[in-house]
């Protein structure tokens, strides 16, 4: 049975959250190994190759973006970091860096489990795999393959740039992406500057998708790092 | 100060008092013991230049007289005509002084001898009694000569104090209504210039007692060449230094430290119109009154300035105290909760129940974000109140900001109602997203917390004037009378140590956030019951263009 629990490193400092993360992922079912420092953390992920990393960005030894920079150069295993409020600018430059989600202390079980869920699926999905063309939740749906959107079983109509930016958002559910990745990926790299761009057609993307834009079920705001397309 | 004597045009200064030299010259009148040569020099120049023309007054009516009485002649007695040449002495007296006089005086006796007496044309010995004569007429001349002179030195003196006076209210006038350093040396320099016609600056030391230029921008007549290492000399020896002083007087301007009984606190810098020219003496005594009042003006500021720092560190302190017990308060509650639950569930020997052990867990939870809140809402007073935090301002849509704390909100908002109203066509805005979110956030938790479960909410937008305005508007209670400013205060509750408080800084980081934003906050009851807390934020001019998508196909 253990042999095919899902492997998690915690990379942290503080004894007392490693703790609670050990026993309460243990009854998850997962296999929980601790790093205390950023150095013993880079090894151990070398040594165990887990499927997924849980790292704090404040650590005594060394910063949190250089691990994730270490470990992204030979892997792609999926990375949580924890970070403190009023950090935006280190989770995003985390996110931008590779790392595949973020939480800020202090968070609930709850929550990194979904964020845990979410990265071990990406992780597992072949890339640009078809399986998962089709997405429906409620009343949208959303065929990637044959380009089609509806809500409630009305066809939705989408510029270009609309549908191109949906399907960027689709295709990573669940995941935050930064302002920069997605002006990347939809705009290209010359539009880096142009968040607001990114904003406008968000918004007319609510407007089209969601029953009241202002509580959006589907294209959530994550404040001052970017969007998450909620499954 | 008499151990030295001053050269005319020139000043040497104390050793202890670079002013003190000049203070002499305050004695009224000239016969003053300590009065230097220099003040006599303009008397002289004076009677010099009016001299020239009071000796040709002087032959023009003794000639006039001389005339006048020769056709009088034999109708008057000798003694008469005498009389009238002794008046004629009187008049060159009081116009022109004592040597036009004195030589009228001769001058008219002379002639008196030569054309009035026998025998006519000859200064015969016989004539000798005229002698009498001559010597009353030089004694009047003398005596009246002499007192016209006080009389018009001391008119002299009284004209140029008046100016000094004049010159002096207008500074004072000036000065007592400045409110700072920064205007207190604005208006020290325009007077400086406008009275001796030159340039001049006020430099202050820097903390680490260098001098260096005040930080203000310069007026016309600010001095901008200043010899920083003269003034620095000026200002650790506290003696003047500079042009017509001990201390390389061939500069071109003049340093004077300003200071007071004990310390010195800046150097003035004075340049005339014409540089490498000492300033007359006479200006002396007034620049030396201005510099005493400009150091007056500038200890009263740094006093006020030091009054004031008191007071706001008396303020801080009392902040301080209101903190420590809000805090005590607001963080002892949860913990006892958590301390509590949380050994309850440790000790436990198997008596609790599944549905005992969730519901201490999760008052252990709530209890512990209630914590968090508060701890985070010190942390953003704190950040917001360590000087002025950066703003990470960019464009966003306000509804984008309204459902990014609606779905945050999810939970606390626990199925309520929030009734959004916003006309289409709304500008984004230019705002630091974070923090215009920890406002919305605060205000709709504030809103939950004071209306009753489950009544709904409101939140509008509409714009006016350049600005977009967001409400919150709730079912509750409303805002007592009165209040609707304090609430907005640190460390205000409306009711204290009430069950659900927060430590009361809620609606102050709010108010703090916008105000950094330039914008403005309020509450309000509404008309049919509830309040309404509203802010304003400013609309930047130039929303950004977006390149219009083509058409689909």
């Amino acid at each position: 049975m253990s042999k095919i629990d899902p492997v998690i490193i915690v990379i942290e400092d503080d004894p007392a959250i490693r703790k609670f993360l050990r026993t309460s992922l243990s009854t998850q079912g997962f296999s929980v190994f601790e790093a205390e420092t950023g150095k013993q953390g880079i090894v151990e992920a070398g040594m165990r190759k887990p499927d997924l990393l849980i790292l704090d960005l404040g650590l005594p030894d060394m910063d949190g973006m250089a691990v994730i920079r270490a470990v992204r150069n030979w892997s792609a295993m999926p990375i949580i970091v924890l970070s403190a409020r009023n950090q935006e600018q280190h989770k995003i430059e985390a996110l931008d860096l590779g790392a595949d989600d973020y939480l800020t202390k202090p968070f609930g079980f709850g929550e990194l489990l979904a964020r845990i869920r979410v990265a071990l699926r990406h992780a597992n999905r072949p890339a640009d795999g078809q399986p998962n063309d089709i997405y429906v939740n409620e009343d949208l749906r959303i065929d990637l393959h044959k380009r089609l959107v509806s809500v409630g079983g009305q066809d939705v109509h989408l510029t270009p740039l609309q549908y191109r930016l949906l399907s960027v958002l689709v295709k990573h559910a669940g995941k935050v992406m930064t302002h920069q990745q997605i002006l990347k990926e939809v705009w290209g790299p010359s539009y880096q500057q142009n968040a607001h761009y990114l904003r406008i057609y968000m918004s007319q993307l609510r407007q089209k998708l969601e029953k009241d834009p202002t509580q959006p079920r589907y294209l959530l705001t994550e404040s001052g790092v970017g969007y998450r397309f909620k499954l | 100060m008499p151990s030295k004597q001053p050269n005319p045009g020139r000043f040497a200064f104390s050793e202890t008092d670079p002013i003190d030299l000049v203070r002499g010259q305050s004695q009224p009148a000239p016969t003053g013991s300590a009065m230097p040569a220099q003040t006599k020099i303009p008397l002289d120049l004076d009677s010099n230049r009016q001299g020239y023309s009071g000796y040709v007054w002087a032959i023009v009516v003794t000639a006039v007289i001389a005339v006048s009485g020769h056709t009088l002649y034999g109708r008057l007695e000798l003694s008469n005509i005498v009389m009238v040449f002794l008046l004629g002495v009187v008049f060159i007296a009081t116009r022109y002084g004592r040597g036009p006089s004195i030589f009228a005086s001769i001058f008219g006796v002379a002639v008196f001898d030569l054309f009035f007496v026998d025998p006519y044309l000859s200064l015969s010995p016989a004539n000798s009694q005229y002698l009498i004569t001559l010597a009353a007429m030089l004694i009047v001349a003398v005596v009246i000569s002499n007192l016209m002179a006080n009389v018009r030195s001391q008119a002299r003196v009284a004209a140029s104090r008046e100016r000094f006076a004049t010159a002096l209210y207008a500074m004072s006038k000036d000065l007592a209504a400045s409110r700072s350093e920064d205007d207190i040396v604005s208006v020290a320099v325009s007077h400086l210039a406008e009275e001796f016609g030159g340039q001049a600056a006020i430099l202050f030391p820097n903390p680490a007692g260098e001098l260096c230029y005040p930080a203000l921008s310069p007026a016309p007549e600010s001095l901008r060449s200043a010899d920083l290492g003269l003034a620095q000399w000026a200002f650790r020896h506290k003696r003047a230094a500079g042009c017509g002083t001990a201390q390389q007087t061939e500069a071109p301007a003049v340093y004077f430290p300003l200071h007071d009984k004990d310390s010195v606190f800046g150097v003035l810098a004075l340049q005339s119109a014409q540089p490498q020219r000492p300033f007359p003496p006479e200006q002396y005594k007034l620049l030396d009154t201005m510099l005493r009042q400009i150091s007056q003006a500038l200890v009263r500021n740094r006093l006020a300035e030091q009054a004031k720092l008191t007071q706001m560190q008396v303020e801080t302190e009392r902040l301080r105290n209101a903190l420590l017990s809000a805090i005590s308060h607001d963080l002892r509650t949860p913990l006892a909760t958590i301390i509590g639950s949380a050994t309850a569930l440790a000790d436990d020997e198997g008596h609790l129940q599944a549905a005992d052990k969730l519901e201490l867990s999760r008052a252990i939870a709530d209890e512990a974000i209630r914590m968090s809140n508060l701890v985070n809402n010190l942390l953003d007073m704190a950040r917001l109140e360590s000087g002025t935090p950066e703003l990470d301002r960019q464009w966003y849509p306000i509804e984008e900001i309204i459902g990014s704390v609606l779905t945050r909100q999810h939970k606390a908002l626990d199925d309520r109602s929030v009734k959004v109203r916003m006309p289409p066509g709304i500008p984004m805005l230019y705002a630091d997203v974070v923090m215009i979110e920890q406002v919305l956030t605060n205000l709709l938790e504030n809103a939950i917390r004071h209306s009753p479960d489950g009544s709904e909410l409101e939140i509008r937008v509409e714009t006016s004037h350049s600005r977009a305005n967001i409400a919150i508007a709730d079912r509750g209670p409303g805002i007592p009378a009165g209040l609707e400013d304090k609430l907005f205060e640190k460390f205000y509750q409306t009711q204290r140590e009430a069950a659900q408080s927060g430590v009361g800084l809620g609606l102050a980081i709010c108010r703090a956030i916008v105000e950094l934003h330039g914008g403005r906050i309020g509450a309000r009851n509404r008309p049919d019951g509830g309040a309404v807390f509203e802010f304003g934020l400013p609309l930047e001019q130039a929303p950004p263009v977006l390149v219009p998508e083509e058409p689909v196909e």
